[in-house]
Parts: C-alpha cells; sequence; structure tokens
C-alpha cells in the first residue's frame, strides 16, 4: 500500500504526463479503472488548454485558434499550474510561444502575448481614490523630489522590441486594414485599465522612463533625473501635472 | 444551525455577475467560487455588492484538504481576505485533492479511504477552520475510480471527519448519484448512513453519460456541472430531503452556462421537489 504522498504523486503523473502504468494496479473501478482516470486526465488538459485559449484570445486571432491550442496543449504538460487561480495561470505562456519553432515566421507574437497577458490583467483591476494636484501641491515641495508615488493598481509600463500595441489597437478595435507590417522598433507603452475599460498608450522613451521608474518605486527626483538623460527638453514638473490629470496616482510613498 | 438559510440558491459564476447587480433577483442565496475573485479586483467589487444585499455562500474549489503535501496557506489568506469581506453563510469545500509538489492540478481528484488519507484530511480541516474561524463544510466527491487500499466506505470516512473535526457536510447528491452509478453502490443506503446532523448544504448539477471504456456497453456518468440536473438526480434529491430535512440547495452549473432565468427555474423546481418530499413526509406523519 503506497503511502498518500506516493499515490498522488502517481496520479499527478498519469494526469500530467499520460503515464498510467504505475497508477494502475492500484486502482479500483469497473473493468479498466485507467481508463476511467482518463477522465481527470481530459479535464486536466481540456480546462487547462481552454484557460489559455481563454486568456489570450488576440493571440489567437494573431496566429491562428489551432495555434494556440498546439501551443497550450504542450505548455500544459511542460509548465503544470504553480497557481490556485487559473485567471493567473499562463503569465509565462507568452515566454513559451516565443520559443515554440513552429512560430519563428511571427517574431512578435511573444511580444503581443505579453502585452495581452497585460491588458487582461489590468482591464478588471479596479481605480483607487486619485491623488489629485491639489493634494500634491500641499506637500513638502523641499522632500517632494525625494519622495516616490503610488500608482493606479491597473497601470503598466511595457517596453517592447516591436509596436504590438498597434497591432493591439487594431485587433481591439475590429478595424483590420488591408496590409499590416511589422517592423522591429523599440516600443514604450504604458496599459492603463479599470472596470473592463482600457487605454494602451505610447509613450516618448523620456516620459515612458520617467513614469515607469516611479512606479517602480524610485523617487520623483531619480526618476525626473534618468528621463532628462533621454531628453534634456524633459519637464518633470509637467510630467507629475499630467499624472495628476490622468488620475494614474493614488498617493504619495 | 443556518436557521435564516432556506430554499434553493444559484451558484453565481462570473457573466452573471452585472446582470444580478444591475437587476437583482429573488434567491435565497448565492455561492460562489472565490478562487474565480481572487486575482478580478472588477468582479470581487461586483460581488461585494451582491453581497449586501444576499446572503452568499463560499465554496472553495483550490484549497486541497486532501494534499499530502499539505494546504497551501498564502492561498488560504488570499481566500480568507475574501471571505472576510463578503462575511458568508456558509463556508464549503471538497473531500479531495488538487496539488502536489507546489504544482495545482485544477481538478477535484480521488482519495484513497484510509486512516493515513483521514489524518490528513482531519488536520487540515482543522487548519483551514481555525483560519477562517468558523465552520468548513466538505462535500462528497464525483467518483469515477477508487483505491483498493481503501479501508473504509466514504460515508465512514466522512462521518470519522465530521466526528474528528466538528465540520459540517455538504452533500452534494447528484455526486452521490453518479458515484453510485460509476462505482456500484446504493444511492439511498448512502444518503442513509450519512450522519443527518451534519448536514448544512446540498449540491445539485448536471452530468452526462458517455461510454464506460472499461465495461463494454455500460455508461459512465461524468460531472460535468454542463446540463440541466437528471431527473434521477431529483428523486435522490426528493430522498435526501425526507431523510435530512429542508436543507439549503445550491443549483450549480459551471460548463455551458445557461441564460440566468434558466437557472432560476432550476431553483424553483429545487424548492418544488423539496415541498413535495417534505409534504410527503408530513403525511406520512399524520
Amino acid at each position: 500500500m503506497p503511502a498518500l504522498s506516493e499515490t498522488q504523486r502517481l496520479v499527478r503523473n498519469a494526469l500530467v504526463q499520460s503515464d498510467f502504468d504505475a497508477v494502475s494496479p492500484i486502482l479500483v473501478g469497473g473493468h479498466d479503472p485507467a481508463a476511467r482516470l482518463a477522465i481527470h486526465r481530459r479535464h486536466y488538459h481540456a480546462s487547462l488548454v481552454d484557460a489559455l485559449r481563454t486568456r489570450y484570445p488576440a493571440t489567437a486571432w494573431l496566429i491562428g485558434d489551432v495555434a494556440v491550442t498546439t501551443a497550450a496543449t504542450r505548455y500544459v504538460i511542460a509548465h503544470p499550474p504553480r497557481v490556485f487561480c487559473i485567471a493567473e495561470f499562463g503569465a509565462d505562456f507568452p515566454r513559451f510561444l516565443g520559443s515554440e519553432p513552429s512560430l519563428s515566421a511571427v517574431p512578435y507574437v511573444e511580444a503581443f502575448a505579453a502585452l495581452e497577458w497585460q491588458v487582461g490583467r489590468v482591464a478588471v483591476a479596479v481605480d483607487s481614490p486619485a491623488l489629485t494636484l491639489a493634494h500634491l501641491a500641499t506637500a513638502d515641495s523641499a522632500s517632494l523630489m525625494s519622495s516616490s508615488m503610488i500608482f493606479q493598481p491597473g497601470v503598466v509600463y511595457m517596453a517592447m522590441g516591436w509596436p504590438v500595441d498597434a497591432l493591439m489597437r487594431i485587433y481591439l478595435s475590429n478595424q483590420v486594414p488591408p496590409q499590416f507590417h511589422m517592423t522591429p522598433a523599440t516600443t514604450h507603452v504604458e496599459v492603463r485599465g479599470a472596470r473592463g475599460a482600457l487605454h494602451i498608450t505610447s509613450l516618448p522613451p523620456a516620459a515612458w522612463t520617467f513614469r515607469h521608474l516611479l512606479q517602480s518605486g524610485r523617487a520623483i527626483g531619480q526618476a525626473a533625473e534618468a528621463a532628462l538623460d533621454l531628453d534634456p527638453q524633459f519637464d518633470p514638473g509637467r510630467a507629475l501635472v499630467e499624472l495628476c490629470d490622468l488620475s494614474l496616482l493614488t498617493r504619495l510613498a | 444551525m443556518f436557521p435564516h438559510l432556506s430554499g434553493a440558491g444559484i451558484g453565481l459564476r462570473l457573466p452573471h455577475l452585472a446582470d444580478v447587480v444591475a437587476r437583482p433577483p429573488r434567491v435565497p442565496f448565492f455561492e460562489v467560487h472565490p478562487e474565480s475573485f481572487l486575482a478580478n479586483p472588477h468582479a470581487t467589487e461586483l460581488l461585494l455588492t451582491i453581497a449586501d444585499r444576499h446572503p452568499v455562500s463560499v465554496h472553495t474549489v483550490g484549497v486541497s484538504i486532501g494534499s499530502a503535501s499539505g494546504v497551501d496557506h498564502a492561498h488560504l489568506d488570499r481566500v480568507k481576505q475574501l471571505v472576510d469581506l463578503v462575511n458568508p453563510v456558509l463556508l464549503s469545500g471538497h473531500v479531495a485533492w488538487s496539488t502536489h509538489a507546489g504544482e495545482y492540478l485544477n481538478d477535484l481528484l480521488p482519495l484513497p479511504y484510509t486512516e493515513e488519507s483521514l489524518k490528513v484530511l482531519v488536520e487540515h480541516v482543522r487548519q483551514v477552520q481555525d483560519a477562517f474561524e468558523r465552520p468548513y463544510l466538505v462535500e462528497n466527491p464525483s467518483s469515477y475510480v477508487g483505491f483498493g487500499d481503501s479501508t473504509m466506505t466514504e460515508p465512514a470516512f466522512l462521518t470519522a471527519l465530521v466526528a474528528e473535526t466538528g465540520c459540517r457536510l455538504l452533500c452534494d447528491v447528484s455526486n452521490v448519484y453518479l458515484s453510485a452509478h460509476n462505482m456500484g453502490f446504493d444511492a439511498r443506503a448512502y444518503l442513509d448512513s450519512l450522519p443527518a446532523a451534519a448536514i448544512a448544504e446540498l449540491h445539485l448539477g448536471g452530468f452526462e453519460a458517455e461510454p464506460d471504456e472499461s465495461i463494454p456497453g455500460a455508461t459512465l456518468l461524468v460531472d460535468t456541472h454542463g446540463t440541466s440536473i437528471d431527473p434521477g438526480a431529483w428523486r435522490l434529491y426528493e430522498y435526501a430531503i425526507a431523510r435530512f430535512g429542508s436543507i439549503p440547495t445550491l443549483i450549480e452549473r459551471d460548463n455551458d452556462i445557461p441564460d440566468f432565468d434558466v437557472l432560476l427555474a432550476e431553483s424553483r423546481l429545487a424548492r418544488a421537489h423539496a415541498a413535495a418530499a417534505l409534504s410527503r413526509n408530513h403525511a406520512r406523519a399524520v
């Protein structure tokens, strides 16, 4: 009689790797209990592949549902979930897609799928009360430059090697042009979502760097210096005002 | 134990959330899977609006009290945060396991009914009840296979678990019907052998028949939660109500989710079946 942990290891191997030989002798039920255990294997694969297809509809639009399903089928064997909420499963599926030899003709698939993952994540965010300019004005000006800022939960900054934001806008608007050429180009994107609403904005490198560093916890002064290194014309004061106007900030840290 | 909760509630899934907020239906209670909300703050916001208006039961699907590798306390903490916000009328989970060595297998997997399994579940139910500071209801599984080394029946296992932990039972009537068909036991005898005083909730969900590859010509019932409730499960439900009394009941649908009105109709049907069973009991008594 195997220990419970060993029994569960054997069942796990049957589900994930279709290895039924080791588990069969300990099962009962019908004349071929392993065939019945295969119901659980079928559910494991079908439910997780379906979860990925549901999570990546834009990627399926880009490369085809068959390609996503094929990759997802391989992915769920190689990478069983390590999260308990299936909505959180598949964060590294974009990297997996990028490593698929069959998708080498679509070199921007990883960037596009990574953008889609973030789009899905922020679209269900809920805004917190925004920091207003009036509140910001009350901050001690001497210490302001060493302060950092807390952003809304539904804001993500991404730098990508392909302009996949343009592709994503086409997908979201459902207005497909007759032709669209993708050429590699560093793209700086802000993805903002809340309660189902979504905005994808391309930013100049300096503005993106300022916002990205602020969001990662850097002080206003440090973020401003980095932005000024990229663009001497960058105006940190105006950039802060803009962040308040867009309700992107919730408070000073 | 829960005098304020009765009738047939509905399993509330994400596609119906916004409609239920916009047009609150007359439903005795809703039941939700917390794992559907933990990564979805917008859905949680809608759920809290609903919880202000309706009793809500929380039915965990990822706690995995049967895992030999232990309950994941980080997950338990996340669920507890939601439970504290919702303040559910019932909190439940499954006599099953879903995790192994840090992997989550997204299914409710069968356990051997042995002393070792019982010890594991007793420990984990205690941990869960301590963490949530409220009673935990445990649900009987739907079964396609068992284990040759099981030393007790499922009802005996559940009865021992109740005795050791003080937990309550969520009796999924459809699972009993399905498992009885698949594993070849008497569904009514199964219900008869459960500790009636521990039953705090009933579940009803749809299942589908498919050829049983292990027995030529036979069918296997598969727990899909994707169809309406089978007439045989309704008959067993009446038997369960006759035996356990007026227990809060949940209509579950997780796949091929229909219009909400379809679920409302099944909720009313459950109420009618329960009333029929109770009136027959009453008639016998007089």
